[in-house]
């Protein structure tokens, strides 16, 4: 049985200027989670990937469609299953300094899930307990760090301490929301092999959100990939084959479209990419049929009048009327 | 033969805060060729920002440029010493010789005007004599360049997104025909997609006018795909700098190798990426070492003694090259 399964969840927010507006951050989404699993969703902004995340931890509801947690409806848990599905699905936030109540210590930040929690009986064993994830996600000496304010720390030791406080309850699942954007270069991947390691060690499932599709190749080599476009999941696969062989003309324009550190690449950087404008249409105004056909080198006349369904393309899915004519046009050179 | 445009000597700035005293950016020199890209890379607060802001002659109180010379050379007339002006004299040169574009450009509009606006405030305060149907011409013709309707003209800055407000700028810096421009943080905070087309842009305009560019970044992924020549950064000195292509495959100080490695992309090998160990100095308690000796696999190797003295200079290393790392030859050799 999955762990968290999103059954054709949609959220729809009201336009203030215009009540009668439906604006679908998140349109139709199918997703299941496995135990032990990591997935990367990947999308520019405005694709309703943090939406996404946020109705996995249930801060938004979905307007259509049911999330279940370990097979039961969110909405039917009472009292302790729910309470048990609050410990069991954690979150990172992008902006570590927000995250903190500047007002308390570390410490006292951090024990008062454990006590209110009863995982831990007292403030000696919370402290305990505490000091021990510390000295795991590399903040050592952990007492330096549980007396201090959050302003005192750097952006990489608050992030640490973000993904402590997730790990200091058990989770089953962390919903890691753009972790590292935030964290200088240097030390952005010592906080993934973190994640990396938990997810080893103690069968932690990850939903890793963000737009940077290196860090997310980096973390979920493994692991699935979701491409999300305008509030729909466009493509889904195991990473690397979706990088290497992407089947959605978008996908293949956003990976075309990441830079490249190497110079000696540079002759094979792209002179023009595979779309047709570069502005992403607004949520508000999306277009009718596909969403990406006014971007989309292919399209054709179906492509504006029915928005193509999430079916199965080698091994993975692709909402794409006209896959397997790109595929095939692709290989003959075109 | 390269000529200099702009050479930077000894620049140190120093912020003075609850009495002590922080030197942001620290003995830096370097010389600009005409015509070339040059990037300057470094972690959040190694003085990329402060180093520009001290070339511009921007530096806000409490900051204060306490020494060096930066020496610009116009395209005919005798060579200046900007640090040698008056307030009034240099503000001939600035906008009209040396333009900026600052970190979250998309911050820097009033929202109360109109882009014309800018456009003809920004113009008439250098050249009053202009005409508005003169200035307004040349506007849509800067907006063509970077791929924008002449509409946008009449639109306020909410009305537009983020790229197309980063164009917009872009556009706006070039309103006076300069002739070296500072790009700080140009692509951050912009999607992929956004960032691949707006460094075409750039290297468009480049090529047509000739322009100077010097670009500060914390992206390394990017300037393997526009920079010339590069400068690194760290705790307010210049660590290294040289022609992209050697920096990249034969750094010669560790701290740029390291970020080299730090990198996840979508191409290499995820195996061999590494973070940096450690976290960036505070610059109120420097070590009283090398710099990067706390973080330094050569130090922690005994290979280097981390000597302060030796690394108040830089020393040649590949033709063009010079690092701040006196014992590279051992280092890079194994």
């Amino acid at each position: 049985m999955s762990l968290v399964k999103l059954e054709n969840v949609s959220v729809y927010f009201k336009n203030e200027k215009n009540p009668k507006q439906q604006i679908g951050a998140l349109v139709g989404m199918n997703l299941e989670i496995e135990p032990g699993e990591i997935i990367a969703v990947v999308g520019e902004s405005g694709c309703g990937k943090t939406t996404l995340g946020k109705v996995i931890t249930d801060i938004y509801q979905p307007t259509e469609g049911r999330m279940l947690y370990k097979g039961k409806d969110l909405r039917t848990l009472k009292g302790k299953e729910y309470r048990e599905y609050r410990l069991a699905v954690q979150m990172i936030h992008q902006d570590s300094y927000a995250a903190l109540n500047p007002n308390r210590t570390i410490f006292q930040s951090l024990s008062l899930p454990l006590l209110q929690h009863k995982l831990a009986r007292n403030q000696r064993q919370a402290w305990d307990q505490l000091s021990e994830l510390f000295n795991d996600v590399g903040l050592t000496p952990p007492e330096q760090f549980l007396s201090k304010y959050p302003h005192q720390l750097s952006g990489g030791q608050r992030q640490r301490i973000l993904l402590a406080r997730a790990l200091s309850v058990k989770p089953s699942l962390i919903v890691a929301d753009e972790p590292v954007s935030m964290v200088d270069v240097s030390l952005r991947i010592s906080l993934l092999d973190l994640m990396a390691r938990a997810n080893k060690k103690h069968g932690i499932s990850f939903v890793y959100i963000t737009h940077d599709l290196g860090t997310a190749r980096y973390i979920a080599h493994h692991g699935r990939i979701a491409v999300m476009y305008l509030g729909r999941m466009i493509e889904t696969n195991q990473i690397q084959a979706a990088l290497d062989a992407p089947a959605h003309p978008y996908f293949h324009a956003l990976i075309s479209a990441v830079p490249e550190a190497d110079p000696t690449l540079r002759e094979g950087r792209l002179t023009q990419l595979p779309l047709r404008s570069f502005d992403m249409p607004s949520v508000t105004n999306a277009p009718p049929g596909c969403k990406f056909h006014p971007r989309c080198p292919y399209a054709e006349a179906v492509c504006e009048q029915e928005e193509p369904r999430l079916r199965e393309f080698k091994g993975g899915l692709v909402a794409c009327h006209l896959v397997e004519k790109i595929r095939a046009g692709a290989l003959n050179g075109e | 033969m390269p000529t200099p445009i702009l050479e930077v000597k000894n620049l140190t700035v120093e912020f003075s805060l609850h009495g002590r005293t922080i030197r942001a950016c620290d003995n830096v020199s370097l010389t600009i060729n005409r015509g070339e890209i040059v990037g300057i890379i470094g972690e959040s607060g190694s003085g990329k920002t402060t180093l520009v802001s001290g070339i511009l002659n921007l530096i806000q109180a409490p900051g204060k440029i306490t020494s060096g010379e930066v020496i610009y050379h116009p395209r005919s007339g005798e060579p200046v010493d900007l640090r040698k002006l008056s307030p009034e004299q240099f503000a001939k040169h600035r906008w009209t010789n040396l333009t900026t574009v600052f970190q979250a450009a998309q911050n820097v509009m009033n929202p109360s005007l109109r882009v014309k606006e800018h456009f003809l405030e920004t113009a008439w305060a250098h050249e009053p004599n202009l005409k508005e149907e003169e200035i307004l011409s040349k506007a849509r013709d800067l907006l063509s360049k970077v791929r924008l309707e002449d509409r946008v003209l009449d639109c306020y800055p909410h009305q537009l997104s983020g790229g197309m407000k980063q164009r917009t700028i872009i556009a706006l810096s070039l309103i006076l025909n300069p002739d070296i421009i500072f790009l700080d943080e140009p692509t951050t905070a912009l999607d992929v997609i956004t960032q691949w087309y707006i460094l075409e842009i750039l290297k468009g305009i480049q090529k047509e006018y000739g322009l100077t560019m010097v670009f500060s970044t914390h992206d390394v992924s990017i300037i393997g795909s526009i920079v010339d020549r590069l400068g690194v950064m760290y705790a307010g000195q210049l660590v290294e700098y040289g022609p992209v292509l050697t920096m990249f495959k034969q750094p010669t100080h560790p701290y740029t190798a390291g970020l080299m490695t730090a990198i996840p992309s979508l191409r290499d090998d995820v195996t061999k990426r590494k973070a940096i160990p450690g976290n960036p100095p505070d610059l109120a308690k420097l070590p009283d070492s090398c710099r990067f000796a706390p973080r330094c696999f050569a130090h922690a190797q005994g290979l280097c003694a981390g000597d302060k003295a030796a690394t108040e200079r830089l020393y040649p290393s590949h033709p063009e090259q010079y690092t701040r790392c006196y014992s590279w030859e051992k280092v890079f050799k194994s």
